[in-house]
């Protein structure tokens, strides 16, 4: 008779009705993700931390984060970024602690110079790890084991000078590799730049993407400087290239200090600064430098612990406020074994 | 009672290059209620826009609608959809929704609030008037032409509306449709509660629907009338053509004084007329109304006399089509098949052609 | 290198076999950000759309121009816009929402909405007039004019959903932006891809990409569907 069966005519008739209520079911679903969203936003047991790719890519923060949050509760959100970003981050409030490897730096962020309240507080040396200059087996630079940072500079120098036979490919980009290198061709007082793009590259990318390009390299003469982290990531694929120069015996040009920084919560009224200190206090505990000096990537240990003892290790020069401020946090970690 | 009013209506499409194209102007009319009001006019004279624009669905450039006292063209847009709930309008290629047959039928009755209940009676009804029970089910836009018409016809007559518009809708139907079509419409003509506008290229649906023609040409209406008055008192040649006068001349009219009778000269026949006329005019006669002997003809009612030679016959069942040839002019003359047989006239036949004064129309 | 490809796809197999957490997580946070950003934009676009294509007013070739004009809108620089905006230094800073999917919808959303804005105008401006007419005729109202023109053109209005969809899952700049690429919070498809290429784990970049390709693959027979059907 009719076209329709009963039920298919019920919903018809009440089409609007149905359609509201869809709506409302999907706004309300949705919704409530935004509320759960912004309810962690004001959870003080939930902290954001910014660190750099080179350090996020190691696979540390994964390995240590878990054990943090098991004795705590406390999560923690990773962000990897460049080491410019993570500091204006931290400046901007947008995390509440920063873990980078560029003391300078990190010291103008705990400044009080020119009357500014400073971005971070109480900062403190954590771990550090090494450099590596890496290059073709061929070695054209003619790099020994044992040379100091002069003598591998200048070999550098003169190999993309007068030899013509060397090409360097920096980061390019303001991380703290980046910085590193322009630190370490400022002991020999020498402006890479002009020895010309021919045997100066500013690759402008990310740490596995610049050795990619130097393996590359036209005429298998390329170098560049790279922390153990990422070598050991790549290594296996790069078989014509091989560790040219590390770090000597008592010096520290290729050691890489890493410091952590809480954001100052006087700035930055809304950072969970009482958490961000707790993890603090387990990075810096006996507990979470043993962790750190035991975290193997590719079977290698990547980072030595240096709470506390950082001018010993070499040049980052430590505060005794460091010790006094962070010490006490130790005692939730106290008794705890890996 | 006047249902509608149109008053100085005119209707311009504008193209890109500032150009415009006048589709109607000046047109002035009116419909009484229950009124059957029927539009002819040849192709592109704008039958279809004037109709939309009444319709509403379209707005006219100048002028106005008046309908129960307001301005239909100012109206908001509210009383523009109650207006339009009041008539329904019926294309000659028709539109379907993508849905079932049953569904397009009773959309018309949906919009106006109706649940299921209430209109899956009336639905069903129709449906078995217009002979599409089996189809019911079938996805509308499946349909052949013709049965699609039939859905269009039915989703806009269910809604037994108070004004119909009717767009040339016989135009691509078959003969059957065409009969149904007409069962349904001479049911409304009688309704005296409900109005028809249509439009036809038709002459003989013209007469059978219409209470009134009005003849549309080049956008404008040139003539409005009663049926018999358009027939009989065509005022221009197209209307002359449409109404079935088949042959028209053009001549100069010269009154004769001494007979009272109007003497026109199409080249070298003389024609005589009852009508007082001067000047160049057009001469009409319908093809029925000349007679076609083979001897000269001894009686003289028929004022007109010319000698021919049949130059064509075409043969339509029991009628006739003659084109006979006088020496400068071509007629066209109806005769019964049984006439031309009885007469024995073939191609080539010497005829003599004869017509009265008083059955030739001047314009 | 070879070497790594094989390995990666023999860890992309056993990822997705195990029906590895992380694997998933992603899964999850991909198909929400971009479903749920689609679908708000299309509550949003579609009566929007559809309104514009239906009716002629002053302004609407300007109009129109600017929705295509977004239509192309990079997405990493709405990215960036977003970023300023929930940034604790921007003005919606106080909500916190920064790095979170809640942000990343936000940025998905307002890609997505010039899309479908512009796929249902057309749509609804492709339907035959003498359909509009003759439902009008009917005696409908505007909504039920509305609601009637839609369904003759739902075909493409999806087509226009598919499109939307399609450009979120596989969009990579905002989302980092917004997002952070935060371990089993923000990480989608593609902010997951560029990490585990950047840090030599292949194995999971393959799987995601295998799968990010799958996707593709069944919105595009989707829309390929659609459209003969169409005719």
């Amino acid at each position: 008779m009719s076209s329709k069966r009963p039920i298919k005519q019920l919903l018809s008739d009440h089409k609007t009705a149905i359609l509201i209520a869809l709506i409302l079911i999907a706004g309300g679903s949705v919704g409530t993700y935004f509320v759960i969203d912004y309810m962690n936003a004001q959870n003080p047991n939930q902290i954001t931390l910014a660190t750099t790719t080179s350090t996020y890519d190691s696979g540390l923060l994964d390995y240590l984060i878990p054990k943090f949050t098991q004795e705590t509760g406390i999560k923690i959100r990773v962000l990897s970024v460049g080491t410019g970003q993570a500091i204006v981050y931290g400046q901007t409030g947008d995390v509440d602690v920063i873990l980078v490897h560029s003391r300078s730096r990190e010291d103008a962020f705990v400044n009080y110079s020119g009357g500014q309240v400073p971005y971070g507080v109480y900062r403190t040396c954590v771990m550090y790890n090494e450099f590596l200059i890496v290059g073709y087996s061929s070695n054209p630079a003619y790099l020994q084991p044992g040379d100091n940072i002069t003598t591998v500079m200048t070999k550098l120098k003169l190999g993309m000078t007068l030899g013509h036979n060397t090409t360097f490919y920096s980061r390019g980009d303001s991380s703290g590799t980046h910085s590193k290198e322009l630190s370490l061709w400022n002991q020999i007082g020498w402006d890479p730049s002009s020895a010309g793009t021919g045997y100066y590259k500013d690759v402008g990318d990310g740490m596995g993407d610049t050795l990619l390009i130097t393996y590359n390299d036209a005429n298998d003469r390329g170098y560049t400087l790279v922390d153990m982290g990422t070598w050991l990531s790549f290594n296996d694929s790069y078989t014509s290239m091989s560790i040219l120069a590390e770090s000597v015996e008592g010096e520290d040009f290729l050691l890489n200090p890493y410091g952590i920084i809480p954001v100052n919560p006087v700035l930055h009224s809304h950072v969970k600064y009482i958490a961000a200190c707790r993890f603090v206090g387990f990075i810096t505990s006996p507990y979470g430098q043993a962790l750190i000096s035991t975290y193997k990537k590719n079977n290698k240990v990547l980072f030595h612990s240096s709470f506390g003892t950082c001018n010993e290790t070499h040049s980052c020069t430590t505060t005794d406020d460091e010790i006094t401020i962070w010490t006490p946090y130790h005692s939730e970690f106290a008794g705890l074994t890996i | 009672m006047k249902l509608l009013e149109v008053k100085d209506l005119h209707k311009e499409y504008y193209k890109d290059d500032k150009t415009s194209i006048k589709v109607l102007s000046n047109i002035n009319f009116s419909v009484k209620k229950g009124e059957s009001f029927v539009i002819i006019g040849p192709n592109g004279s704008g039958k279809t826009t004037l109709l939309r624009i009444l319709g509403l669905l379209d707005l006219p450039t100048q002028g106005k609608i008046l309908y129960r006292e307001s301005d239909l063209t100012k109206t908001s847009r509210k009383e523009k959809i109650r207006y339009r709930r009041e008539l329904s309008f019926v294309r000659q290629k028709p539109v379907v929704r993508n849905s079932t047959v049953f569904n397009n039928i009773a959309y018309g009755l949906k919009v106006r609030g109706m649940k299921y209940r209430e209109y899956n009676d009336t639905v069903n009804n129709i449906i078995d008037l217009v002979g599409l029970r089996e189809m019911e089910n079938k996805n509308a836009r499946t349909l052949s032409g013709g049965e699609m018409q039939r859905v269009a016809i039915a989703m806009n007559f269910v809604i037994e509306p108070k004004i119909y518009l009717l767009d040339e809708v016989s135009a691509n139907l078959d003969p059957m449709n065409i009969k149904l079509l007409e069962e349904f419409i001479m049911k409304i003509k009688q309704d005296k509660e409900k109005t028809i506008i249509m439009s036809t290229h038709d002459p003989i649906e013209a007469i059978k629907y219409a209470d009134r023609i009005a003849v549309l040409n080049n956008g404008q209406i040139t003539q409005i009338g009663t049926p018999n008055e358009i027939f009989t008192a065509p005022k221009d040649e197209f209307t002359a053509l449409f109404v079935g006068y088949e042959n028209i001349l053009t001549g100069i009219a010269k009154i004769d004084e001494s007979s009272g009778l109007t003497l026109i000269q199409v080249n070298d026949l003389t024609i005589t007329s009852s009508t007082q006329l001067e000047g160049k005019v057009k001469v009409c006669i319908r093809p029925e109304s000349i007679g076609i002997v083979k001897e000269p003809p001894k009686n003289t009612s028929y004022r007109n006399t010319f000698k021919g030679i049949i130059e064509n016959i075409r043969d339509l069942g029991n009628i006739c089509h003659l084109i006979v040839k006088t020496n400068s002019e071509k007629f066209l003359i109806t005769i019964t098949e049984y006439s031309r047989e009885k007469l024995k006239l073939e191609k080539g036949s010497e005829v003599f052609i004869n017509f009265k004064a008083t059955d030739i129309k001047i314009l | 290198m070879a070497n790594e490809i094989i390995e990666g796809i023999i860890e992309a197999l056993r990822l997705m076999v195990t029906f590895d957490p992380e694997l998933w997580g992603i899964i999850e946070v991909s198909f929400r950000v971009s479903l749920t950003s689609t679908f708000l934009a299309a509550l949003l676009a579609l009566p929007i759309g559809s309104f514009i294509g239906l009716h002629e007013f002053r302004g609407k070739k300007t109009l129109t121009n600017l929705i295509n004009t977004f239509m192309g809108f990079p997405p990493v620089v709405m990215g960036l816009i977003i970023f300023l905006l929930l940034s604790r230094s921007g003005p919606f800073g106080s909500l916190g929402l920064l790095y979170s999917t809640s942000a990343m919808i936000v940025a998905q959303f307002f890609l997505a909405v010039p899309i479908i804005t512009g796929t249902a105008k057309a749509a609804i401006e492709s339907v035959d007039p003498t359909l509009k007419e003759t439902i009008l005729s009917l005696g409908a109202n505007e909504r039920q004019l509305w609601w009637e023109l839609i369904k003759d053109s739902k075909k493409s209005i999806i087509a226009g959903f598919l499109v939307a969809f399609g450009q979120a899952i596989s969009e990579v700049g905002a989302v980092m932006i917004v997002g952070g690429n935060i371990r089993w919070e923000t990480r989608t498809f593609t902010t997951s891809i560029v990490l585990q290429t950047r840090m030599g784990e292949f194995g999971m970049a393959i799987a995601l990409g295998i799968i990010l390709i799958l996707i593709a693959f069944i919105v595009n027979y989707g829309l390929t569907h659609i459209q003969s059907r169409g005719s």
